[in-house]
């Protein structure tokens, strides 16, 4: 226990340290949100995988690996093709670009300025600003509970002390105290994860090995998950059972794609100087990616065999029926007493770096894009921003008190869905359509969100059953609680709302934009001239 | 190539995800100072220009 302690002050020092260096280098409000445009590559990709990369990835969704095996690593082909790939190639340099055209400083901004619309910046900034506190509380969460398993912190101290740290140096330092950091967190991230997966597979006696093992465990499948459509660890779905549809509408399609709208790392873009930077973050960010959710997954799934052969129970098991303390039981039960210690670290690191990200985005998107440009209070700038940090620290602490247990990964998933859904379409296309309207924009957003929010509220199962304004209305869980078991309209109750909110969404922006009056073309010359 | 996994939907995944890395590495190596058109010395202003829409649509 000394050690962790000790361990945990060295790493709290080094955070402080750079911290202080940030808060010594930002001087304007340019600097506190964009770096002053001039983060280098391996800061800016380690940057932006470690605030893609969380608690909530490792522990929330290591642990749904645990439940639904390798199939999830279809996600880790998603961050890795999709989430840096495609975001960095086709996303990042458009959106430096343009963000430079139109001197944007916030994700909010570039959309209400590419399409010369206070309210979209402000309705951009203004879901940002309610919902991310949601997605930090899940991140927060995890980092709690692991606080709980490894140190024997109680759970609300914990939560209250890693916020009370990260205040600190986001509020002060601005987005370079986060990347910097972020940059030394994601290194000691990438260290522990290799040993994670290496003593993993060590245990088993090898790669081959490890999975024949696992494989063989099939017929252990808890009864639930098989009822479901689970087949094994290894063995993948039914197709079209309610868990496939779970697995990949939810987890893979919905975190998959919804990365690409992230407003946290879409600003991550506008902090470079050239392009030059981007492709290199995209070498950076591929290797990083596999081996935080690529290990996270594997290791997930594969403590099922370790749990097995040591204590003859499977993961669910072992983590008392908390999806959410499953790789914590793991670490603390079945890796070395010394590496607990450093796991401990890096997933603080992993948590801090994606938070500080969250609450610099949820403050600049009340400071900057709501206080200072809708509502025109220009004079407020930099203490606007701070202002907005706070509140949006206070509001995630409290969404980590209220929200249920197993809550991790879907609160993530639900904060993805709802940003794709409501920005993709509008932020994809007014990348590259010129073509592109106000009007089209407005309704596209518009409509993805209220879609995505009544999927959730009506349709989708766990959301809307927890929330209960469905059964309060109708006396229904879902709208489709009713129908044949095993019919199509059954299965909607497991189907993610972006598979319907998504494509509307696009819908409505391709539809309205062709039938309604073009943007000026000076003003698209404008948002083009650097594209 | 199964790797001992049980389903091909679990071993398409597992390849998929070290191959996908790899392409990101090959990618960043043939791009490696590919800077595209250089902004430096084209920072705008901090509060020039249009704040946030300049019609009345709000």
């Amino acid at each position: 226990m000394t050690g962790k302690l000790i361990a945990t002050a060295v790493y709290l020092g080094c955070c402080f340290w750079l911290s202080w260096k940030a808060w010594k280098e930002t001087g304007s409000n340019a600097d506190y949100m964009l770096a002053g445009r001039q983060a280098g590559p391996f800061v800016m990709a380690m940057s932006y995988g470690a605030t893609f990369i969380s608690t909530s990835a490792i522990i929330g969704f290591g642990g749904a690996a645990a439940m639904f095996g390798f199939s999830v690593l279809w996600l880790t082909v998603l961050n890795i093709g999709v989430g840096v790939f495609i975001a960095m190639v086709f996303f990042g340099r458009r959106t430096r670009r343009m963000g430079l055209a139109l001197d944007s400083h916030t994700f909010p901004e570039l959309l209400g300025r590419r399409y010369d619309s206070r309210f979209i910046q402000g309705f951009s900034g203004s879901i940002i600003f309610l919902f991310i506190p949601v997605y930090a509380a899940a991140v927060l969460i995890g980092i709690a509970r692991l606080a709980e398993v490894s140190l024997g912190v109680p759970y609300v101290a914990a939560l209250l002390s890693v916020t009370a740290i990260l205040a600190l140096y986001v509020i002060t330092g601005g987005i370079k105290a986060v990347m910097y950091t972020d940059a030394f967190q994601g290194t000691l991230m990438v260290l522990m994860m290799l040993m994670l997966v290496g003593y993993t597979y060590w245990m088993l006696g090898g790669v081959i090995p490890a999975h024949e093992t696992l494989s063989d465990m099939a017929p252990l499948m808890p009864e639930k998950l098989r009822a479901g459509g689970m087949l094994g660890w290894t063995q993948g779905t039914v197709t079209g059972s309610p868990l496939w549809l779970v697995i990949y509408t939810t987890i893979v399609y919905g975190v998959g794609v919804g990365v690409l709208a992230q407003p946290q790392l879409a600003v991550r873009y506008m902090t470079v100087p050239s392009d030059r930077e981007l492709h290199r973050a995209v070498l950076f960010g591929g290797v990083f990616i596999l081996l935080m959710t690529g290990v996270a997954f594997t290791v997930g799934a594969l403590s099922n065999a370790v749990f097995f052969q040591k204590f003859g129970k499977i993961a669910i098991q072992m983590g008392g029926g908390n999806v959410d303390k499953i790789i914590p039981a793991y670490v603390e039960t079945m890796m070395p007493g010394w590496f607990s210690g450093f796991f401990l670290l890096a997933m603080m690191a992993a948590a801090m770096s994606t938070m500080s990200g969250q609450y610099h985005t949820g403050g600049t998107a009340l400071g900057h894009d709501i206080i200072t440009r809708t509502l025109g209070r220009k004079q407020q700038g930099l203490a606007a921003n701070r202002i907005g940090v706070v509140i949006t620290i206070l509001a995630s602490l409290v969404w980590a008190w209220v929200l249920p247990g197993s809550v991790i990964a879907r609160a993530t998933a639900f904060f993805f869905g709802l940003c794709a859904a409501t920005f993709l379409p509008a932020y994809s296309l007014g990348l590259y359509w010129r073509g592109m309207t106000k009007t089209g924009a407005k309704v596209s957003m518009l409509g993805g969100f209220a879609a995505s929010m009544f999927w959730l509220l009506f349709i989708h199962e766990k959301e809307a059953a927890a929330i209960g304004l469905c059964r309060w209305l109708t006396g229904k869980a879902t709208l489709v609680a009713d129908a044949v078991p095993g019919s199509a309209l059954h299965l909607l109750q497991w189907v993610d709302p972006n598979v319907v909110a998504l494509p509307l969404s696009f819908l409505l922006a391709a539809g309205v934009s062709t039938a309604t009056r073009p943007v000026a073309r000076e003003h698209l010359d404008l948002c083009y001239s650097r594209c | 190539m199964m790797l001992g996994l049980g389903s091909l939907e679990a071993a398409l995944a597992f390849w998929l995800s070290i191959m996908a890395a790899c392409g990101c590495v090959g990618w960043g190596i043939w791009n490696w100072n590919e800077k595209g058109s250089s902004d430096a010395g084209h920072l705008p202003r901090m509060d020039t220009g249009k704040a946030g829409g300049t019609e009345n649509d709000r």
